[in-house]
């Protein structure tokens, strides 16, 4: 079976069950936003209707003015069923066009997917594989399944912030609003998940078919119940399970974040500053205290408080820089100003948490070191660490002097770097001990011939060799700074 | 005479050779016989009229080896280089007419002025050393080796080398302007007539089979041989490079790191063989990132501060006691 039948309609509900939370949210906040019982239907009708046809019959030539008649057939009834009055027909207006709006987002989505292999070059569908698909996709979100995850996150994000709005302004729902929005909120999560995991489903059948796989049929109905399972298992536990078990609720963020944006962070550790004289940026607008006047816990308020704005205004400009560096697909020399400026800000963000993950990643790699190492290289990174010498450590012989040698260099001041190799290292010894002397090149290729060789050294060539390596250590030992020269 | 002693002694005849055709080109000469011992393909990559064609000549005129020439034009087409087969009108049948990858050194003049497609007809042969053509695999004669060229800097009229393609060449060379004074010594060497025409070969193609053998038999102790991977792994996390050097990246070094002891007279390999090795096997391998690629980071500075930066990994301290 075709998963791709089910995918518009799951996006159609999700996508009315969002902007009907979001419009319940927003008429607590004013008996204007309010929207009559009516309009749901026309939500859903025009969420399912998009998301269909922009899945199935839209197509680059098709006519604007299609789009344009299509988005008034929903629109004229409602201008009719309030009563020709214009006021009255914004919002709901408004709603009704965000709502085909984020339906024809996923729809079109969902034909790209299907236009894996043009999209994947001009190679065509007859090569399309695994191995190419995984590799351009690692790095590309339009390849990838990421816009179903960024809208679904988007627009959970958007009625979370509606939510702890509403709890900030203390208006609560209760009754049947109650129940309303506890509905909504349990559709739009399903049908978020499982749109989130149809989708992958109907890229991996994409694939299949490009690469004329052979799958059993019984797989995507195995996944689809699977699917069901996990989507009816979440949304039990998140309606039956105790949900004060937490502290770090929605209550208390939002308690919180009302704190913070009205009265300040009570800062207990800091009993100098007086309960009268702590600063408050209360929204009756009051000024701000002269920084004398508070004190320590003062200045760290406000510092906290502008930090807070100057993350807050970051945390904007990156979305907007997301927004616009999405819109121009990453030509961002056509933008000027503030729009650059932002595009620059989310460059940077991105950026920092790449690099982030890259650290956390290597963290992972390194393993535990056991001592310390011999030759501590300032600021150097280490990719990996070496592994334990084949051989047993060196008590005695050319390798035990190297070492030696290396300490007491060391000491003076000529570190043996862990990305140096011995000869380098030799190299180095000879010219800020040993200027004009062969006694180093004696010892170290007599060091290499041990260490590396298969057949080492005989008898009279490592006594030969450690002779020159103890004069080596004898004067690293004996030399001090002022005699560089002699 | 042992293997390592052998192999020293060809790479000084053969570098005398070179070097009376080309005068200042010592190390590239040299990378070219690393890779030559290593049973390698060498990408030549440099602006025009460096030497570089004449350098491929003159190691396929050193080891007395068949040579042929394929100047790669955007209309080449795959079977003007593995060959065709053509109806034979007296025996009435299909006579295969081998091309010029048949050859024992073939240079491959201008590559990336070939379509992908002849590009990719040279795959099969760099990464097997077998040519199909019309269903039957002929087998190519060894040693087998190409030699690309390609300008860096002329970019009109071009297909860059995919991935798959670059990272079957064993090395990539670039040659560098000579110095004021090795060019007036060329001028006056050229004078006359170019000495390419009367190089002699120092060694055959059996003797150059004999000695890959001996390369591959040299001593690499195990802590050398980690190096080689640490390297190359490190290469896959570097923040400015997106795809890192495949294992096949690591095989090369390995090998490479082999045939350069062998050519310094040594049956063992030392850090310091892999170190100078390391730029010219890995750096064409590195797919570096867009934005370093705008910033104009290149392969081989990546890999050069990897050398600088990942532990050779030769003594520790704690083997020191207290």
């Amino acid at each position: 079976m075709n998963v791709k039948s089910i995918l518009p309609a799951l996006a159609g509900v999700f996508t009315a069950a969002i902007v009907f939370l979001a419009a319940r949210y927003a008429s607590l906040f004013s008996t204007v936003l309010f929207v009559p019982n009516w309009l749901w239907a026309f939500l859903l009708g025009s969420a399912l209707e998009s998301a269909y046809f922009a899945a199935y019959f839209l197509t680059p030539r098709t006519p604007f003015t299609v789009r344009l008649v299509e988005l008034a057939l929903w629109l004229g009834p409602i201008y009719l069923l309030v009563g020709r009055s214009p006021s009255a027909f914004l919002w709901p207006a408004c709603l009704t066009a965000v709502c085909w709006l984020l339906a024809r987002g996923c729809g079109l989505e969902l034909s790209r997917l299907e236009k894996v292999a043009d999209l994947i070059g001009d190679q065509g569908a007859s090569t399309v594989s695994w191995e190419y698909e995984s590799l351009t996709s690692m790095g590309q979100d339009e390849l990838a399944l990421g816009f179903f995850w960024r809208r679904v996150i988007a627009c959970a994000a958007a009625v979370v912030v509606l939510a702890v709005a509403a709890h900030r302004r203390e208006v609560k729902a209760a009754g049947a609003l109650l129940l309303e929005l506890r509905l909504a909120g349990g559709t739009a999560a399903a049908s978020g998940l499982a749109l989130l995991g149809g989708a992958y489903l109907f890229r991996l059948q994409t694939l299949w078919a490009c690469a004329k796989a052979a799958v059993d049929p019984a797989l995507p109905r195995e996944w689809l119940r699977n699917l069901a399972i996990i989507v009816a298992l979440s949304l039990a536990l998140v309606y039956l399970a105790p949900i004060d078990y937490s502290p770090v609720t929605a209550d208390t963020v939002g308690r919180l974040l009302a704190a913070v944006l009205s009265r300040g962070v009570e800062l207990p550790e800091l009993p100098k500053a007086a309960p009268e004289e702590r600063p408050s940026f209360s929204q009756s607008g009051d000024p701000l205290p002269e920084v004398d006047s508070v004190g320590l816990g003062g200045i760290i308020l406000t510092a906290m408080y502008l930090l807070l704005v100057a993350l807050v205004s970051a945390v904007l400009l990156a979305a907007l820089g997301f927004i616009l560096f999405e819109l121009t697909k990453g030509e961002i020399e056509r933008l000027r100003g503030l729009p650059r400026l932002a595009v620059q800000v989310y460059a940077a963000v991105r950026r920092a948490v790449l690099q982030v993950l890259a650290a956390l990643g290597r963290l992972k790699s390194i393993k535990p070191i056991k001592g310390q190492a011999i030759f501590p290289g300032q600021g150097e990174e280490r990719p990996s660490e070496p592994s334990a010498d084949r051989d047993s450590p060196p008590e005695r012989g050319v390798r035990a002097l190297l070492l030696q040698i290396a300490r007491q260099a060391g000491k003076k001041g000529l570190v043996f770097r862990r990305s140096q190799t011995p000869w380098e290292y030799g190299q180095a010894l000879r010219g800020q001990f040993f200027p004009n002397e062969e006694v180093v090149g004696e010892f170290f290729q007599g060091y290499q011939r041990a260490r590396y060789s298969r057949s080492g050294l005989s008898g009279a060539e490592e006594e030969r060799v450690l002779a020159a390596g103890t004069q080596i250590l004898n004067r690293v030992r004996e030399w001090k700074g002022d005699e560089k020269d002699g | 005479m042992d293997n390592a002693a052998a192999v020293a002694e060809f790479g000084q005849k053969m570098l005398y050779n070179i070097g009376s055709v080309l005068i200042g080109k010592e190390k590239p000469a040299r990378l070219l016989l690393v890779a030559l011992l290593s049973g390698g393909h060498v990408l030549l990559e440099d602006v025009p009229g460096v030497g570089k064609t004449m350098l491929a000549r003159a190691i396929a005129a050193s080891i007395g080896g068949t040579f042929s020439r394929i100047q790669c034009t955007p209309d080449l087409l795959p079977a003007d280089i593995t060959g065709l087969s053509i109806y034979d009108q007296k025996t009435g049948d299909f006579v295969f007419r081998p091309g010029p990858i048949m050859s024992q050194i073939v240079l491959a003049d201008e590559i990336n002025r070939a379509t992908p497609r002849t590009q990719s007809s040279l795959l099969e042969a760099m990464g097997e050393g077998q040519v199909t053509v019309d269903g039957k695999t002929y087998v190519l004669e060894q040693p087998f080796m190409v030699l690309a060229t390609q300008n860096p800097v002329e970019f009109e009229g071009t297909f860059p080398l995919p991935e798959a393609q670059l990272d079957r060449f064993f090395i990539c060379v670039s040659l560098g302007y000579p110095t004021a004074a090795e060019e007036r010594e060329m001028l006056y060497l050229l004078q006359e007539r170019h000495p390419i025409h009367d190089l002699k070969a120092v060694t055959d193609p059996q003797r150059v089979r004999s000695l890959q053998q001996a390369v591959s038999r040299v001593h690499v102790e195990e802590s050398v041989g980690e190096y080689v991977v640490r390297l190359v792994q490190a290469t896959r996390s570097h923040p400015q490079v997106q795809l890192g050097a495949s294992p096949r990246g690591s095989l090369a070094l390995f090998r490479a790191a082999q045939a350069l002891a062998a050519l310094e007279g040594r049956d063992y390999v030392l850090p310091d063989d892999v170190k100078e090795v390391a730029v010219p096997v890995l750096a064409h391998r590195l797919m570096l990132k867009a934005d370093s690629v705008l910033r104009g980071v290149k392969g081989a500075a990546v890999v050069s501060a990897l050398l600088s930066q990942v532990a050779v990994g030769a003594e520790r301290v704690e083997d020191m006691g207290s």
